[in-house]
């Protein structure tokens, strides 16, 4: 056990040591990422009667007899946004980590509540892993409470600063974990060496003649009528999915596998018409943040004004100006379960939105597989402005 | 590896175990969650098991595909087929089939309080798309088999059940 545990701690200094600058970055990319890209939106249930209510198993939907009161949907669809541009500025960033997963697992329980799910926990658990982490430390409001040399002072040095680089580890436990369940089932059935079936045929009849998708190359690929074709992407997909777990143990091929996980996506975005574009910012969280931080700190002008967005002045502004906006969107005449100012362009469905997060997988692949530079992350001193 | 002591590296020997236990009380959570998947067969929310979709069909074999429709009629009149994107416009898209396919499932069992509203809200929109008071309202599902690879499809059988009936006028 002692052994096991010392392992461990290894395997926790080496995973993902990012430091608080780029931890601050990444919060940044991943509330602005999310605010731009899908911001749930419940208000249009309101509309609907007591018979459309149909939760899943163990939601905490089950314990209301039906839709909550408007003013109810509302105030979370508005509670949600509100949050985003908490954690964006990194006002009480430990307390809006928690706040805003709880906001959006109600959100979810409740859209979720006509008999359909998405697979988006991992986006909802993300923030209350890294509150753990160092990521309200920097370039926000929580930053400018705590005096310079106070700060300089009690930041920990690398070597004890594990307690606050396991969150993204444990993120890409989790993220393994989901992709063992989804490649285990798939090995039993898929990888049978028989050529007259096929499990990646399966899901492209289903997506063409059941759910109607007939964007890109899906239409082509109803036509694919040869079984060795069929038989490899079966088991590539296999393959794919249970090597997130199997590489887990070695950080450094992990991180090429979800690079490989990007252009998969974007695969299956061009092949099955699946986005699933709500992975680019959990993946993202495994790019080189550090180096991203070094070109930052080069920088002092990128630098005072990555500070300046961590005021409570900037989020009274973006709170007045992206409150009545996300309002304005969520009133259009379409329904829609989450928003994005891509509706704006007509990009958030069909062709345009795979196409768009295609190209978002794409450019994190490149961004994934860049060789990094040195692994050490900026010391204390350096990350702080 | 580092080969560090992860004693020195941890603020606290409590943050160590709580770690520690997070990472090994997590994937037995996740095994025990798969487990009652599989053995219930129930998709869970909210849930770390993502969708396996681990079904295969036989090369040019028929696909068998499910259809949910809703149907309308005045008093002595045949049904007629309403046109749901119009009727649940308000409803996203993705949750058009399910909803249609719980109506169903709730209109097989009798005095069915959990439709409580339905045939209202159908009745009173789809009044307003066929121009004529409701008397009934039907929910009918059909399977249809694939018999050609463009997608011609036959139909092969159809079940319908009853949401709501009203006197008319």
């Amino acid at each position: 056990v002692k052994r096991a545990s010392v392992l461990l701690d290894s395997w926790l200094a080496e995973f993902q040591p990012l430091s608080a600058a780029a931890l601050g970055l990444y919060r940044i990319f991943f509330a602005g990422w999310l605010l731009f890209s899908c911001v749930p939106s419940v208000s249009w249930i309101s509309k609907f009667p007591r018979g459309f209510f149909d939760p899943p198993h163990f939601s905490l939907a089950r314990f209301l007899h039906g839709f909550p009161a408007p003013w109810v949907l509302y105030f979370l669809d508005n509670a949600f946004v509100f949050l985003l541009l908490a954690l964006l500025v990194g006002y009480r960033t430990r307390l809006v980590s928690w706040a805003l997963p709880i906001t959006h697992l109600c959100l979810n329980h409740l859209r979720y509540s006509f008999g359909k799910i998405d697979h988006d926990v991992l986006l909802v658990l993300l923030p209350m892993v890294m509150s753990f982490s160092a990521w309200g430390s920097c370039y926000s409001v929580d930053s400018r409470r705590i005096p310079h040399a106070a700060r300089t002072a009690s930041a920990p040095p690398r070597e004890s600063a594990i307690s606050e680089h396991w969150p993204a580890a444990f993120m890409a436990l989790l993220l393994s974990l989901g992709f063992v369940t989804a490649g285990l089932p798939k090995a039993l059935t898929w990888v049978d060496f028989d050529l007259t079936t096929s499990g990646t045929e399966a899901w492209v009849e289903r997506g063409f003649y059941i759910t109607g998708r007939s964007e890109l190359l899906l239409p082509y690929m109803i036509h694919l009528k040869s079984p060795i074709i069929w038989e490899l992407m079966d088991y590539s997909a296999v393959a794919f999915e249970l090597s997130f777990i199997l590489l887990l143990w070695h950080p450094r091929w992990w991180k090429r596998v979800v690079a490989i996980a990007c252009l998969f996506h974007a695969g299956n975005a061009f092949m099955l018409n699946i986005s699933f574009g709500l992975m680019v910012g959990i993946y993202a969280l495994f790019a080189d943040w550090n180096a991203v931080a070094r070109w930052v700190a080069e920088r002092p002008q990128i630098q005072a004004r990555l500070n300046a967005l961590g005021s409570v002045k900037t989020l009274v502004m973006a709170s007045i100006i992206v409150l009545p906006f996300y309002w304005f969107l969520r009133s259009g005449a379409e329904a829609r379960d989450y928003i994005t100012p891509l509706q704006l362009l007509g990009w958030h469905e069909g062709r345009a939105n795979l196409l768009v997060a295609s190209s978002e997988f794409v450019l994190l692949s490149f961004v994934l597989l860049k060789p990094t530079g040195s692994k050490r992350p900026l010391s204390a001193e350096a990350s702080t402005s | 590896m580092t080969g560090i002591s992860g004693a020195q590296q941890f603020d606290g020997r409590g943050t160590r175990t709580f770690v520690q236990l997070l990472f090994v009380l997590t994937p037995a959570a996740v095994v025990f969650q798969l487990v009652l998947m599989l053995y219930l067969q129930i998709e869970p929310y909210p849930a770390l098991v993502m969708p396996a979709g681990a079904g295969v069909v036989r090369h040019g074999e028929p696909l068998t595909i499910e259809r949910y429709e809703l149907l309308a009629r005045a008093k002595d009149t045949e049904l007629r087929q309403l046109d749901q994107h119009e009727l649940l416009a308000d409803l996203p898209a993705q949750y058009r089939a399910k909803v249609l396919r719980h109506l169903f499932m709730l209109a097989g069992k009798p005095l069915n309080r959990k439709l409580a509203g339905v045939p209202e809200f159908l009745g009173a929109r789809s009044s307003r798309q066929l121009g004529f008071i409701l008397f009934e309202i039907v929910v009918r599902r059909s399977r249809f088999v694939q018999v050609s690879s463009e997608g011609a499809v036959e139909k092969q059988r159809e079940d319908r059940r009853i949401l709501g009936t009203s006197e008319a006028p």
